[in-house]
């Protein structure tokens, strides 16, 4: 391999799947398991980065040292090694995802980046938030270290995740059952559909219909429908593929979009379009922030209180997608969504009541009429951060 | 004469293989023949 980017069509990519499927496959001893598939996370990065992957290694086995010094019976260390780490995390995301900054500032830390990018730190970042909070808050004892590997950088979530929980990582039984020719099967046709979406499907849309919007009129208004269902057919392929890869080698890896395309409001969109991060958003940002704003508030500005948190936490979704004006404008827009959604759900509930709602709710036409609402409203969200349009913002010329 | 193939577990399972078959041999072939093979065919 050796290339800089990690390419699902290649040859050498599905021989890996194959050997690490063959090598995983007959292993009945939970903590051999373990350690292969650690080796096997490992292998695959070093595969790309050659004799880079000691920067990897390094950083897992300090990760992996962090987590075991939050230790809940000492508080106080706990607290300051937390509040560090966290900040070394971020630091790196920020190189990672803000490439004028680094540019400009320190143009040695360009180096850091290919790193960074083959094991998708974005999503490695929201896997220390979430293995780190659950160590720090006494849900789970600190991994060992091939756990640490094996849930940090699964091999088969890097090119596009999905987010794991580590609740749900540390609880996944160590040995699945057998795999039978039907699950194998279900894997293939999760991993055929995978490929047959992004390889077929969305590459035909991408070179019959999309210009990245230099089309203009009268393409326009057919180019923002297919620019939408393409990223949806490519996005939710690597999900796909990842969630196959995973049946073959006993990962348990979660689902991601549940037919985005017929959401009826922004809402229920984001509880079916990339379902792990709006869920790592509403484990790790909404809800604590929605809670201290009631407490702050003794209860009485409910609505106000998910408006703010809605808000801050998908400024921040935004910028967790790139640190651009641009995104942080999609992350206002689809906030903008989500707080007038609820803030509608609030006032058909006061005006028709819970049956008035549910009758509401049940009407086939208005149904319908919201999918249609909900499906352009996603559909423009994009023009914000793709092609000619997104370039043309005055925001464009502010730098950070 | 589908659905009678469709009724056994074995048929069923038959049916599934080759439409993974026939996507992955898609897949392959736009990878060699270009994503405007099927638009160029017709």
């Amino acid at each position: 391999m050796g290339a800089d980017s990690i390419d699902l069509y290649s040859v050498s990519f599905w021989v890996f799947v194959a050997a690490a499927v063959l090598i995983l496959l007959p292993i009945e001893s939970p903590r051999i398991r373990k350690w292969a598939l650690a080796i096997v996370n490992l292998a695959f990065v070093g595969f790309y980065l050659r004799d880079r992957v000691v920067y990897i290694a390094g950083g897992l086995l300090a990760a992996n040292a962090i987590l075991h010094a939050l230790r809940p019976d000492r508080p106080r260390l706990a607290r300051v090694v937390f509040t560090l780490a966290g900040a070394i995390v971020l630091a790196l995301f920020l190189i990672h995802k803000t490439p004028d900054l680094y540019v400009r500032y320190a143009a040695e830390a360009r180096s850091i980046n290919p790193i960074l990018a083959i094991v998708g730190f974005s999503y490695v970042a929201l896997r220390w938030v979430e293995v780190s909070r659950s160590v720090f808050e006494g849900r789970s004892a600190p991994p060992d270290v091939p756990s640490t590997i094996n849930y940090l950088i699964p091999f088969h979530m890097l090119a596009a995740g999905p987010i794991q929980a580590y609740d749900e990582f540390a609880t996944q039984p160590a040995i699945r059952p057998p795999l039978g020719a039907v699950e194998s099967l279900e894997a293939f046709e999760r991993i055929a559909a995978g490929l047959f979406k992004k390889y077929v499907l969305a590459n035909i849309i991408e070179h019959l219909i999309k210009t990245d919007f230099r089309a203009g009129f009268p393409l326009f208004p057919i180019e923002l429908q297919f620019n939408y269902i393409w990223l949806y057919l490519d996005f939710s392929a690597y999900s796909d593929i990842a969630v196959g890869i995973g049946r073959l080698i006993g990962a348990a890896t979660p689902e991601n979009f549940n037919r985005p395309y017929l959401a009826r409001n922004m809402i229920d969109y984001w509880e079916r379009w990339h379902v792990s991060l709006s869920l790592f958003i509403r484990r790790n940002v909404f809800y604590p922030l929605q809670l201290a704003l009631m407490r702050a508030s003794g209860g009485s500005y409910q609505l106000g209180a998910a408006s703010l948190a809605f808000a801050v936490s998908f400024l921040l979704c935004g910028l967790w997608h790139q640190v651009s004006w641009n995104w942080l404008a999609w992350g206002g827009y689809h906030a903008a969504g989500l707080v007038v959604c609820n803030a509608y759900r609030a006032f058909l509930l006061k005006r028709l009541g819970r049956k008035g709602l549910n009758r509401y709710m049940e009407n086939r036409w208005i149904k319908w009429i919201m999918i249609v609402i909900t499906f352009e409203y996603t559909a423009i969200s994009l023009m914000l951060v793709t092609g000619k349009i997104a370039d043309s913002f005055w925001w464009r010329g502010i730098r950070p | 004469m589908i659905k009678e193939i469709e009724g056994t577990p074995i048929g069923r399972f038959a049916l599934r293989a080759g439409w993974v078959a026939v996507r992955l041999w898609l897949v392959f072939l736009v990878g060699q023949k270009g994503a405007l093979f099927f638009y160029q065919a017709f």
